[in-house]
């Protein structure tokens, strides 16, 4: 049986094509519909879902959901949330998923071990809380955790950033350390395959494009990137081909607007802000390597009439004088709701408002950590991503040594899970009885 | 000079699994990748196509479908999504996975989408005992895989700080 080829046919969206349906005769633990069309209906499954209960169902569906096409597949359908983490010590956190007209928020079932400093595709980049010189990238709903290999620069002189090179689906992460004013270096590492961190080369970069990249980059699809509102042009790392690009920004700042970077669908978005008249522009970079922007969105907040009511002070839009800090977040829900922070005038207890581009709805965003966020969240998609490709094969080996075990000595070695031999095998086998009665198997835990 | 395949109204009939026949519009028909395809390829002399895969309660909610999208212009995206929620709305789940394998089948890609998405949001909140009932799966764990997968769970800052 050939269910790698069709999960591969499957996987791309615009690959649509006929497949025929699995021909294989049924067997124990095998649902209804055939591999290619499970592997449709469980990609729509939300991630934390398939984690803590979907997978227990049987076999064959742990099988299709633990594939990394699945995985990327499922990924890249995922709608981006938003992940708040509390700065201080417990570093507890949240998610928070959008709908047409509300936020559902939920406590994240894991301690963050210590802030959280670059996430991309649901994996997050933090140090570990007892070496700060030690860095570990993990998926907090798998909980798979790798430890990146040493680098020896002091901590508090780097900036780390991790992004993901789509071709292989590998991990990169990039180190920036030294002194300020042009003297500083980069280097960068592939997760699982390197051992040892290799320096970037800057050709290309002006001096100026050089110095931006001692700050800490956003991680937007297969970019990292430097982007600051003072700045008239945009510094980008390519990590797939691992060369900076550098183009001009869409907007300088000037004493009457600002300007903030954040991703929207794996593409980097840069809002402007009008202060006085609440005006926002959207741009979205429509390709990094020509450096061509678009504007995508013009939203009059002004003319939201209905938002001033929704916050708690009377004075919306907010003025310059008034010391406002009105800023974009997030694009979530597919890119089409932005997440803004609204501080108040005491400059505590700020707000989250959503608002969504194509209905013109907006809402509160409730979050128990309000007041301590607004450094400390992100854009963020859960999903089943492995820090690296040998975690990746790992998995898979998990399922072949329970399967061996089962088979006993499994005297010709081949483990194949989808031999119709074994799968006979196994349906006859003593060891399979229905467990449920046993076994306490919860949603999330 | 217009020839007849390019004749809108031209029909075609589609017979399914247990025998009903169904007379369809040739545009109705496109909307099925696999139709289409044959139309092309002019297997369309023959005056019935069957279709052994599809019975006739499914064959006839997939003309449904195709004939609202079919007819509705591209400017009606919203009256077409209230469609798609209205049509899958009440339907039960070997209805729907009749309708899966259907769209699979003739490759009617946006039903296909629909219906699993829908068959998604069913079981998406239930526990896996129940999802395998609906299913006609069986658990075919050990205690030992089961015991091996909940280990994948372990978090290695487990009780810090």
């Amino acid at each position: 049986m050939t269910a790698g080829a069709v999960l591969n046919g499957r996987a791309g969206r615009k690959n649509y094509k006929l497949v025929p349906c699995s021909k294989k005769k049924k067997t124990s633990g095998e649902s209804s519909l055939p591999d290619e069309l499970m592997f449709y209906i469980l990609v729509c499954i939300p991630a934390y879902v398939l984690y803590n209960s979907t997978r227990y169902v049987c076999r064959q569906w742990y099988k299709i959901i633990h594939d990394p096409l699945f995985c990327k597949e499922h990924l890249l359908r995922s709608s981006t949330g938003l992940l708040m983490q509390d700065p201080y010590t417990p570093h507890t956190g949240e998610f928070a998923e959008f709908g047409e007209m509300s936020a559902t928020v939920t406590e994240i079932n894991f301690m963050f071990p210590n802030r959280v400093l670059s996430t991309c595709n649901g994996l997050v980049l933090f140090r570990n809380p007892h070496d700060p010189s030690t860095l570990h990238v993990a998926n907090p709903l798998t909980k798979q955790t790798v430890t990146v290999p040493p680098f020896k620069c002091h901590p508090d002189g780097s900036c780390i950033s991790f992004a993901c090179a789509y071709s292989k689906m590998e991990y990169k992460v990039l180190c920036t350390y030294g002194p300020d004013g042009g003297k500083h270096n980069c280097v960068m590492l592939t997760l699982g395959k390197d051992h040892a961190w290799k320096p970037i080369n800057r050709q290309k970069l002006s001096d100026r494009g050089w110095s931006m990249v001692r700050d800490c980059p956003l991680s937007v699809g297969q970019f990292l990137y430097w982007a600051d509102h003072r700045e008239k042009s945009v510094v980008a790392l390519d990590v797939e081909s691992e060369l900076f690009i550098e183009f001009p920004s869409p907007a300088v700042w000037s004493f009457h607007s600002s300007i903030l970077y954040v991703e929207r669908e794996r593409t980097l978005s840069c809002s402007v802000m009008t202060y006085c008249r609440s005006l926002v522009d959207i741009f979205v970079l429509s390709d990094p390597m020509t450096g061509e922007w678009r504007m995508l969105y013009k939203i009059d907040f002004g003319a939201q009439k209905h938002l001033s009511t929704c916050m708690d002070h009377a004075s919306f839009p907010p003025s310059r004088a008034e010391a406002f800090f009105f800023a974009p977040v997030a694009w979530v829900n597919k890119g089409d709701v932005l997440v803004l922070y609204i501080s108040r005038p005491s400059g505590i207890d700020g707000y989250f408002f959503a608002f969504n581009v194509k209905t013109g709805n907006f809402f509160k965003v409730g979050s128990k950590l309000y007041g301590t966020l607004k450094d400390f969240c992100c854009g963020y998609t859960q999903s089943l991503e492995s820090p690296t490709p040998t975690e990746r094969r790992w998995r898979r080996s998990a399922t072949e040594v329970f399967n061996e075990e089962r088979l006993g000595s499994g005297d010709d070695g081949d483990l194949d899970l989808d031999d119709d031999s074994i799968l006979k095998a196994i349906s006859t086998s003593p060891g399979d009885l229905d467990l449920d009665g046993d076994l306490n198997l919860t949603g999330r835990p | 000079m217009a020839s007849s395949i390019e004749n809108n109204n031209e029909k075609l009939t589609l017979k399914s699994s247990d025998g009903e026949e169904f007379l369809v519009e040739k545009h109705v028909a496109l909307q099925s990748t696999l139709l289409q395809n044959m139309l092309d390829s002019d297997c369309s002399s023959a005056d019935v196509i069957p279709l052994p895969k599809i019975d006739a309660r499914t064959l006839a909610l997939v003309l449904g479908y195709c004939k609202k999208h079919a007819d509705a212009s591209s400017s009606k995206q919203g009256e077409l999504n209230s469609f798609d929620s209205e049509f899958l709305k009440d339907m039960d789940m070997g209805a729907l996975f009749n309708l899966v394998l259907a769209a699979n089948f003739m490759e009617i890609k946006g039903l296909l989408d629909i219906a699993a998405q829908k068959i998604a949001d069913t079981i998406k909140d239930k526990p896996h005992q129940e999802v395998r009932e609906i299913f006609h799966v069986e658990n075919d764990y050990t205690p030992e895989e089961e015991a091996a997968v909940r280990e994948e769970n372990r978090w290695a800052f487990e009780g810090f700080p």
